[in-house]
């Protein structure tokens, strides 16, 4: 069977398409002759001025996303199939030197934990060799954008926190200076990987309405990753991923009101179930509630990755992979269910 | 509250220990090479308060010497000299470079002030003293930013990038730190033409001690690279978009500063020995240019060691020197952790 037949469908040449991903596929060598294959033949497209949602359990392959999208995969990956493109241009084949130079200003990434400040450096600092490493200008007239990106990020008393080592700011405060730095060049895309993660839930509201604004204001493509379907509420379209698969793909509205995969919809349950606070209750552990757990990456299932852990599996489950199949013109799902309607 | 603590006193210390030794001209009542044939071995000059009439003056006063044959000499009492200070004497090279004549004491002749006695040829050993520190602390020091240098340069490499480059340049190092590297020295010297000229000497003890130190060093600093290069701020950075050289040099390097600085605090003293060891063999710079090494070398001779013990006392000052080095060393050690928290 092609492996290449029937992934096209989301990678759909759309004009504006500012990130198009194709086939992507990503392994890990864990030794001699021992792979595991993290990101299977994944597709999808983000255009200008939209933010996507990444929804996943962690180890589904989201963090392996971002950072094959930053190039920045560890030494022991390979990317053996597929394209990255930014704007037209493929990642994949760019020259260490230029990606160098994309990362950070063309494309840049909000990471998941609070220790990407270097603790012997004032953050403002910090920020500011990112502004210098891409757009460099006289310091004073740097350190204005500074005061006004932070100024814009909601971190009122600049002054303070601009000479402030990382260690004198609270959780928050670090996250937003991360994310200073992040957007601080005016990025086209920005990755943000659980950016939210281990804030309370009014930080979680101001970074989400922080990522709302830059897209309203500056026209930046944003992708969301989260494991936490309530996060990603500020998304305007959303991906699930199980198993480095993207398993169904769709409008935010139509994803949360119909899922069509049943790993979604256990994902949503459970998610609604727990969360007290109806919007961006942090829920973490709202997935223990799918029974059984993820494939072990190192093992190929024959049939649909999910089909241990489905409510709804039948037995050509075990036996035949499922395809993504549009139940709507924008909307797809990696399920059997629906090749009996096709 | 301490008035000063322990660091600053120690360095306090290692400072009034090198400045007479940098401003040696100054601090050095003659010249090195000023012979004095009638004045070999004489002990350390008295330095008397009172005259002959046993009044006392404020201004300290030394008496002229008289050889009384077979290495005796008495003082004549009745013909004192006063000590002047800030006196014109025999010129001299500030640093190599200014042209001076001026001397932090002196008396007038015929009198003689030698306060470490002198040597076989009449040679004042404290003057030789002063400047023999310049070159035995000058060849620890250059050694050291030599051997850091390498050492810093190397493990940096070898810890950032790890993989292959890693592997070669720890195996070097081991190869080296392997090597019994005061005989390596021995050989190398020895192999080298044995009367060479002071610079080219000194040239090639710096090169030899510096090199051969590089590996210790060197794997301290990958250790610390291993481990800084993982960190997630230096991923950050570089997912922004820092270069290689940005990284070492503005996250990974940092992390290194104090051991460096540890480093060459414990390494200058004990390059320090390496010359005196050499040059008391005779391998290091020779005659007449003074170092501590063969300013000692004398007292390979078994009548001079008993006979004269003040040419033992630029040995004896190495002591202060080290402690000073090696405390200081052990006082800074300890400074990162409080950072790292
Ligand atoms: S293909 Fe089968 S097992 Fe897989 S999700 Fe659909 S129903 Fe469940």
């Amino acid at each position: 069977m092609d492996p290449n037949r029937h992934e096209v469908s989301l990678a759909r040449p759309i004009d504006g398409n500012l990130l198009r991903v194709c086939n992507l596929t990503v392994s890990y060598r864990l030794g001699p002759a021992y792979e595991s294959t993290a990101l299977k033949q994944v597709s999808f497209t983000v255009n200008c001025a939209e933010i996507v949602g990444l929804l996943g359990e962690s180890g589904c392959g989201k963090s392996t996303t971002a950072l094959a999208l930053m190039q920045m995969l560890p030494a022991n990956a390979r990317i053996s199939m597929g394209s990255i493109q930014l704007d037209g241009c493929n990642l994949l084949s760019m020259k260490e030197d230029r990606l160098r130079r994309l990362r950070g200003s063309e494309t840049s990434i909000v990471y998941q934990d609070s220790e990407t400040l270097n603790p012997m450096m004032r953050v403002g600092n910090q920020v500011m060799e990112v502004l210098r490493a891409h757009k460099p200008a006289k310091t004073a007239q740097m350190r204005d954008e500074i005061y006004s990106i932070f100024a814009a990020l909601g971190l009122k008393d600049c002054d303070r926190i601009y000479r402030a080592f990382p260690h004198q700011l609270s959780g928050g405060q670090r996250r937003r200076v991360a994310i200073a730095q992040a957007l601080i060049c005016k990025p086209r895309l920005v990755i943000a990987d659980e950016p939210t993660s281990s804030l309370d839930s009014e930080a979680t509201t101001g970074i989400l309405d922080i990522f709302r604004q830059l897209r309203a204001t500056h026209n930046t493509a944003i992708l969301l990753i989260s494991h936490d379907p309530e996060t990603l509420r500020a998304a305007d379209r959303l991906l699930v991923m199980y198993a480095g698969e993207i398993v169904e793909s769709g409008p935010l509205n139509e994803v949360f009101e119909h899922p069509a995969h049943p790993y979604t919809r256990a994902l949503l349950q459970c998610s609604t179930r727990q969360a007290a606070p109806p919007m961006f209750g942090v829920n973490r552990h709202s997935l223990a509630c799918i029974p059984g757990e993820p494939p072990d990456p190192c093992e190929v299932l024959p049939g649909c990755g999910f089909s241990p852990r489905c409510s709804n599996r039948a037995e050509i489950c075990d036996s035949l992979r499922p395809r993504l199949f549009e139940i709507s013109g924008v909307h797809s799902a990696r399920c059997l269910q629906y090749e009996a309607r096709e | 509250m301490r008035l000063l603590s322990k660091k600053s006193l120690l360095l306090m210390s290692l400072v009034a220990i090198h400045v007479p030794i940098l401003f040696s001209g100054l601090f050095a009542p003659y010249d090195v090479a000023e012979q004095n044939r009638d004045f070999s071995f004489v002990p350390p000059s008295r330095i008397h308060f009172t005259d002959a009439h046993r009044t006392l003056h404020l201004r300290p006063s030394v008496c002229s010497l008289e050889n009384s044959g077979f290495g005796q000499y008495h003082e004549n009492r009745d013909r004192c000299f006063p000590i002047h200070f800030l006196i014109m004497g025999s010129p001299y090279l500030l640093f190599g470079v200014f042209k001076s004549n001026l001397h932090l004491f002196g008396v007038e002749a015929p009198a003689k002030i030698f306060l470490m006695g002198t040597d076989l040829y009449g040679r004042d050993v404290f003057s030789r003293f002063l400047y023999g520190g310049q070159l035995s602390l000058l060849t620890g020091i250059l050694a050291t930013a030599l051997s850091l240098g390498f050492g810093v340069l190397f493990g940096t490499l070898a810890g950032y990038y790890g993989g292959w480059p890693d592997a070669v340049i720890m195996r070097i190092a081991e190869l080296f730190l392997a090597l019994p590297w005061l005989y390596l020295l021995f050989a190398v010297r020895a192999f080298l033409p044995l009367n060479l000229n002071a610079a080219a000497a000194f040239c090639l003890l710096v090169s030899v001690i510096g090199i051969v130190g590089w590996a210790r060093p060197a794997r301290l600093v990958r250790g610390i690279a291993l481990s800084s290069r993982e960190r997630h701020y230096v991923l950050a950075a570089r997912l922004f978009g820092g270069s290689d050289s940005y990284l070492i040099r503005r996250h990974v390097l940092p992390d290194a500063y104090a051991v460096i600085i540890t480093q060459a605090v414990l390494l200058i003293p004990q390059y320090v020995l390496a010359e005196v060891t050499l040059s008391f063999l005779g391998l290091g710079v020779g005659e007449p240019t003074p170092s501590w090494g063969n300013m000692l070398s004398t007292l390979q001779q078994y009548q001079v060691l008993v006979s004269y013990w003040w040419l033992a006392i630029p040995g004896a000052v190495l002591v202060p020197v080290f402690c000073s080095y090696l405390l200081l060393a052990s006082e800074l050690q300890p400074r990162r952790t409080a950072i790292d928290a």
